[in-house]
């Protein structure tokens, strides 16, 4: 309950009101926000695969992780911006909406997860170590939490 | 016109029918189709990267993709085959639908500038993967890629719009 003034307050937005009346906005962002995705999950799969001990590369995984890392920052930055635009459009659905919270829940543990253990245990330990293993896992489970939870938004 | 009559022969299956209104199952593979759409695509934009010359520049091409190939098609078999059952149960709108055919185009090129590369450059990846700066044909096919997968994601999306 303690958010629902803000949600209110953001739907009621001049930004929020030109998304929703219009035909073409919402669509638009959520394509954007579908090639964010894209972007987000290449650099996360090919790491999390890597921590986990899969394929068949000498490339060490710190270096595979400092070259990906731009791409996956613009992954979230695109996702986060072009996601507040659609929550703008719709917000009152999404504060009642289960899928929403699971998703923002989920989100939430993988934006902390991602800045506390999951760099310095990528750059620092070798991959199939049982630390990677883990490390990759929880992070192949919490965006897949996130992803899961954003597709089920919209058949709630 | 027999292509249509097939697709509603195919539209009207029992299976399909039951598949296009049940209440869990329809969701879960669209779900599935675009998890798989995404991770598939994510490392293939990942590879395309390197071809045009963006990211891991040092690193031999075979080295890059030798990481996850496996999975990237993988991933691209889970798309294909949950594409092809939604296809199954709205066979008739997407054949009518403008967008669904703009992404099948997309889709093909997508596929053959893959089949072009993995038979001709692709095979002989040690002899010119290992430099920074790649020949201009592996340029070009990273180029195509990143262009008709990103064709294919807005298609398909705007698609699923048409047909709700």
């Amino acid at each position: 309950m303690l958010l629902l003034p803000w949600f209110k307050w953001f739907q009621d937005t001049s930004i929020g009101s030109a998304i929703r009346t219009s035909t073409y906005w919402f669509p638009f962002i959520e394509v954007v926000h579908l090639l964010g995705l894209v972007v987000l999950l290449g650099p996360i799969l090919l790491v999390d695969l890597r921590l986990l001990g899969f394929g068949r590369s000498r490339l060490p995984v710190p270096r595979v992780v400092r070259a990906v890392a731009p791409l996956l920052l613009a992954g979230i930055a695109t996702m986060l911006a072009t996601g507040l635009l659609l929550l703008s459009a719709e917000a009152i659905k999404c504060y009642d909406n289960p899928a929403f919270w699971f998703k923002m829940y989920f989100l939430a543990g993988a934006l902390l997860f991602h800045s506390t253990i999951y760099f310095p245990v990528a750059f620092s330990t070798p991959p199939g170590r049982a630390i990677s293993k883990i490390t990759g896992a929880v992070s192949l489970i919490l965006w897949f939490g996130v992803a899961l939870g954003g597709r089920v938004i919209a058949f709630l | 016109m027999s292509l249509l009559l097939f697709f509603q022969w195919l539209q009207t299956r029992p299976w399909a029918v039951a598949f296009h209104e049940s209440q869990y199952i329809f969701p879960l593979v669209e779900t599935t189709h675009v998890l798989g759409l995404a991770g598939s695509a994510g490392l293939i934009l990942i590879t395309d990267l390197r071809l045009i010359g963006v990211i891991l520049r040092e690193e031999p091409v075979a080295e890059v993709m030798g990481q996850y190939r496996r999975w990237m098609w993988g991933g691209f078999a889970v798309m294909f085959s949950t594409g092809l059952v939604l296809f199954c149960s709205e066979a008739v709108n997407c054949y009518r639908s403008g967008t669904f055919r703009a992404k099948l185009v997309f889709l093909l090129a997508a596929g053959l500038n893959a089949l072009a590369f993995e038979t001709t450059l692709g095979k002989r990846v040690s002899t010119w993967g290992n430099e920074a700066e790649l020949p201009y044909r592996a340029k070009l096919a990273g180029w195509v890629s990143l262009f008709c997968w990103t064709g294919v994601i807005l298609f398909g999306r705007w698609t699923a719009y048409g047909l709700k």
